[in-house]
């Protein structure tokens, strides 16, 4: 997945759950430019884990300051999960690439 | 000036250890979330060990909508209702008869007539009862309400007021709503009620003295917390913020507080705090400069039934009664909520 992709699933979640408006760079800073609270950061967490079935742990999130820093953390993790196949995922929860 | 009299409480029958209820919810998370060890470590961070609920566990999935919710809640409010007062009575050695007031709190269901209504059918309290039924304060009910007790009182100080709160909050629960609040709100709250018997001036009850009371509201912090209310019934909203409020604000209002009074913080003996979250408490502990276990109350009674809206407070008060503070010293309530605002109630055990 490149990472305009990653960037525009990014964008996608915080239009969807955060109810950002505008555009996302990579620029950006998570709790200074887009506003995010705990409670905000957390959504913006448990939905990119949904839209890219991974998992971000603590020392992910620590280094993360930039919307650029996240979409290296997602890659990252994308790289060390392989391929998507339908049958690793919980049940009830579509494969990658079907939204 | 009133004298809080006794405490009772009172549980729906079906207590539910954290690790039963998260078993259940994995299952349900599954359906629209990835990773579900997220969501448990978000569930075990409320620190709570295990909660009362309205319903056995397997009867929730029955309940379709609101009116199915809320009708479970009229039901159970009065079962609960009742047991508190009727132990609020017992332990101030009192009857139903003695009763002159009854303000009733909750912010988990609706009805009319109010379940306080219906409870003077249930207790045979007597017809001339003045009721106040108090919907929508939430967390800050339990403070607000004894406040507003402790008012009424003044007016009528040969009378005996009783404060109920009962909070089902379990009945509250959108099953479809995933979102971070709800999660948070699925591990935190509980189910429940409490009653306190006050007693006028010169009916000179037993038991520490109300000697002041204070409310204070944040101007245009509405969106802090509070309901959503939704065609599936009350969806929570629940900031980051709750917090901050207390980091912001308790330090000073309670220092003007006791200030009006001649006090200091220095010499409040005995906090009872409202547990609305480890966060919360250590807020509290922060803002007030506290001593670490100067809120082990409020943290035992999150960890033992989870945090029960205005209710909670209340327990506390029991809680610390029981441990018979030292005559002559001095103890203040506090609690917060939607609004946001704050309560504050000066006692002398």
């Amino acid at each position: 997945m490149t990472d305009a992709a990653i960037l525009a699933g990014i964008a996608d979640v915080a239009r969807e759950h955060l109810e950002w408006p505008g555009p996302v760079r990579p620029e950006m800073r998570l709790v200074e430019e887009l506003r995010l609270d705990s409670i905000k950061l957390l959504t913006l967490a448990i939905e990119l884990e949904n839209r890219f079935r991974i998992r971000l742990d603590e020392e992910d999130e620590s280094a993360i300051v930039t919307v650029g820093d996240l979409v290296a953390a997602i890659r990252r993790r994308l790289v060390d999960r392989g391929p998507w196949t339908a049958d690793r995922g919980p049940e009830g929860l579509d494969p990658e690439g079907s939204r | 000036m009133a004298s809080i009299a006794a405490v009772g409480r009172a549980f729906p029958p079906n207590y539910y250890d954290q690790d039963t209820l998260l078993a259940a919810f994995r299952t349900h998370w599954a359906t629209r979330h990835f990773n579900l060890d997220r969501l448990e470590a978000l569930h075990r961070n409320v620190l709570v060990g295990g909660r009362h609920l309205a319903l056995p566990m397997e009867d929730y999935a029955k309940l379709t909508g609101f009116g199915a919710a809320n009708g479970a809640w009229i039901e159970v409010a009065q079962e609960v209702g009742e047991a508190a007062v009727r132990a609020a009575l017992a332990e101030a050695g009192l009857t139903p008869a003695d009763v002159d007031a009854l303000f009733f709190v909750t912010v988990t269901g609706v009805a009319t007539p109010s379940i306080d209504a219906r409870l003077i059918n249930r207790l045979g309290l007597p017809a001339r009862v003045k009721r106040v039924p108090i919907f929508g304060l939430g967390c800050v009910g339990g403070a607000a309400g004894l406040a507003r007790a402790a008012d009424y009182l003044k007016a009528f100080p040969d009378h005996v007021a009783v404060l109920l709160s009962v909070e089902l909050c379990s009945l509250t629960l959108q099953r479809d709503d995933l979102s971070v609040p709800n999660l948070i709100a699925s591990g935190l709250f509980g189910d429940g009620g409490a009653a306190v018997v006050l007693g006028g001036r010169r009916r000179d009850l037993p038991g520490p003295r109300v000697l002041a009371t204070r409310s204070i509201f944040y101007p245009d912090t509405e969106g802090v917390m509070g309901w959503e209310v939704t065609d599936g019934g009350f969806k929570i909203v629940l900031s980051a913020e709750v917090p901050d409020m207390a980091r912001r604000f308790l330090r000073h209002d309670v220092d003007a507080f006791l200030a009006d009074h001649g006090l200091t913080r220095d010499r409040i003996s005995t906090w009872v705090a409202h547990p609305g979250g480890p966060k919360v408490l250590l807020a509290m502990t922060e803002a007030l400069e506290l001593q670490e276990d100067a809120l082990e109350p409020a943290w035992r009674s999150l960890r033992e039934v989870g945090n029960m809206s205005s209710t909670s407070v209340l327990l506390i008060l029991q809680d610390t009664l029981r441990r018979r503070p030292a005559a002559g010293g001095y103890g203040v309530i506090v609690a917060m909520g939607p609004g946001f605002c704050s309560e504050l109630v000066l006692v002398r055990w």
